[in-house]
């Protein structure tokens, strides 16, 4: 009796240490079969990481996300702002960033709204009032908010120059 | 009829020129335009920058309804005494406001409220002081033209006064041009229309601060006007919070584009737990509800160096009694029946926080407000009283 009970014990401790390592020599391959990291959940988990205010965790993500599609004008308009709010030293990377949005989609507003800001930043009046000439014609939201920055020279609040997550 | 407005349309023409007479032109050609193609074959004659004006699709724009609109609007023959016009009471050297801190009705019944000036009257989300469903101007105006609690103008629904008008031949021409599929042209609807045609055209963005601004003038504005600029815009006073945008005012209107209303109390009074005089307690009129006591719109800021006294009651004088207002969250009013603090009302506006400045800083944000007007609009012919003539008296 005694015997069969250990018996059966170290059955059942067989079996839980097959099915441990089963699992654990099965892990890579599950691991194989999930999705890649696409440019599209880098962008949205910078965007998130933006509205938490990590400016640098978010530009990993956006860095990433357009050397994937380095076509796609919301996350350079995004890395921009990043890296602009990381502070002066990233000024000119951030405007590369900000010119390259525009270019690639020449009606996105945000991109002209935190292009006139960093305008501003940067002592370029005529460029940032520029920015708001073209803003007046595809937001005029937009183009108020930053008429008060460049008038009054200080940064705006909130993210409104700031593109939205993917769907 | 057709004739006679052909003929009008013409004379019309020839007054204007070639590029105003746009619109009527191609109404004049295909009278039988719907409206939509009617909207579009108006010229407006746009400040640059400043979006198209809603129109609503019943009151089409017209030039010849314009120039109907602005001889009915200095018509002293639409008041119940022969002597005042709808110009009386907004008079185009004081963007359309009387100077007055209360207006006065055509039998002299004082106003509780201050006229409120028309410039850019087309892009307001809501019209008068404290009605935010009160969106159209052809609505808005039977209030002066009717309204009996005051009186303004004192006019009578009474056929008799449109057939005061018919005998005009110089009118009867204009409302027959101005709505010609119409087999009554002379109706008080059409009036209201034509008058509302005409208040849509009082555009007023050619300031100092538009050369500056937009024409890349540097020289338009003085070295205190721009530093008035940068107050005006900064949070610390957060003066663009209320009057904002290209109005600078509150909420707007224009084609494709709708806001919210809003309104504020702004401190004034408080009688007893933030009561404003029962004479005038803003949208809780309209509402009941406690936290709407003493709400107002903010009007335009353009021209207001010259539409004083100010307030929904026209209770401050100068426009550096406003910034004092404003510097200290409300209006103490120590003595009287008005007394009370109004910078501690509960149903105060959050945004008005108070702020401090120098004596310099005040004398630059005053300065500033002095660029926003536009004298070119004070003094637009096309937007001034007709020429008088034998039967046509104007106001």
């Amino acid at each position: 009796m005694q015997t069969t009970l250990w018996t059966r014990a170290s059955a059942l401790l067989l079996c839980l240490s097959l099915t441990v390592a089963s699992a654990a020599l099965a892990a890579p391959g599950k691991k194989k079969e999930a999705p890649e990291t696409t440019a599209e959940s880098l962008y949205n988990e910078g965007v998130d990481l933006l509205t938490a205010g990590d400016y640098a965790k978010a530009a990993d993500k956006f860095e990433t996300a357009v050397e994937q599609r380095d076509d796609w004008a919301e996350a350079h308009n995004n890395l921009a702002y990043s890296l602009r709010r990381q502070g002066a030293e990233n000024y000119d990377v951030a405007l590369e960033h900000y010119n390259l949005a525009i270019e690639l989609n020449p009606e996105l507003a945000q991109a002209y709204h935190y292009r006139g800001v960093l305008h501003t930043l940067q002592g370029d009046e005529a460029k940032a009032k520029a920015d708001h000439a073209t803003l007046l014609k595809l937001d005029r939201e937009l183009a108020d908010q930053l008429m008060k920055v460049i008038a009054s020279g200080e940064e705006p609040e909130g993210m409104a120059g700031a593109s939205e997550r993917w769907q | 009829m057709l004739l006679a407005g052909t003929i009008v349309l013409a004379v019309l023409w020839l007054r204007v020129g070639p590029q105003r007479a746009r619109g009527p032109a191609a109404a004049e050609e295909s009278p039988s335009l719907d409206h939509e193609e009617t909207v579009t074959a108006f010229s407006w004659q746009l400040p640059p920058t400043f979006p198209e004006p809603t129109v609503p699709p019943d009151n089409p724009m017209s030039e010849v309804k314009v120039q109907l609109g602005r001889h009915l609007f200095y018509d002293v023959r639409l008041s119940a005494t022969g002597d005042v016009s709808c110009g009386t009471c907004h008079r185009q050297e004081l963007a359309f406001t009387d100077g007055r801190a209360q207006a006065v009705g055509a039998t002299g019944e004082v106003h509780r409220r201050s006229a409120m000036s028309l410039a850019n009257v087309a892009y307001n989300r809501h019209l008068t002081w404290a009605d935010p469903h009160l969106d159209r101007l052809e609505e808005q105006l039977l209030t002066p033209l009717f309204g009996r609690h005051p009186i303004e103008m004192g006019l009578k629904r009474d056929p008799a006064v449109l057939d005061v008008l018919a005998v005009d031949v110089e009118l009867n021409q204009l409302f027959d041009a101005a709505f010609p599929n119409d087999p009554k042209p002379i109706s008080f609807v059409n009036l209201g229309r034509a008058l509302a045609a005409f208040q849509r055209t009082l555009l007023s963005g050619s300031s100092p601060f538009d050369q500056y601004w937009h024409q890349g003038q540097d020289n338009a504005l003085s070295s205190a006007q721009k530093r008035g600029m940068k107050l005006f815009f900064s949070r610390r006073l957060s003066c663009s919070e209320c009057h904002q945008g290209f109005n600078f005012s509150g909420p707007v209107n224009y084609r494709g584009h709708r806001e919210n209303p809003q309104l504020h109390n702004t401190g004034l009074y408080n009688l007893t737990d933030g009561a404003y005089p029962s004479s005038d307690q803003g949208l809780f009129e309209t509402t009941g509800r406690a936290q709407d006591m003493g709400r107002f719109r903010a009007p335009t800021l353009r021209n207001i160096a010259v539409t004083g006294p100010y307030m929904h009651d026209g209770s401050i004088a100068t426009l550096e009694d406003v910034i004092d207002h404003y510097a200290v969250g409300g209006r103490h009013i120590r003595h009287g029946q008005m007394a009370g603090d109004g910078s501690k009302s509960p149903w105060k506006s959050d945004r008005l926080h108070g702020f401090v400045l120098t004596a310099q800083e005040k004398g630059d944000l005053v300065d500033f407000l002095r660029c926003l007007t536009d004298q070119a609009f004070l003094v637009d012919p096309q937007l001034a009283p007709p020429k008088k003539s034998a039967t046509h008296p104007y106001g």
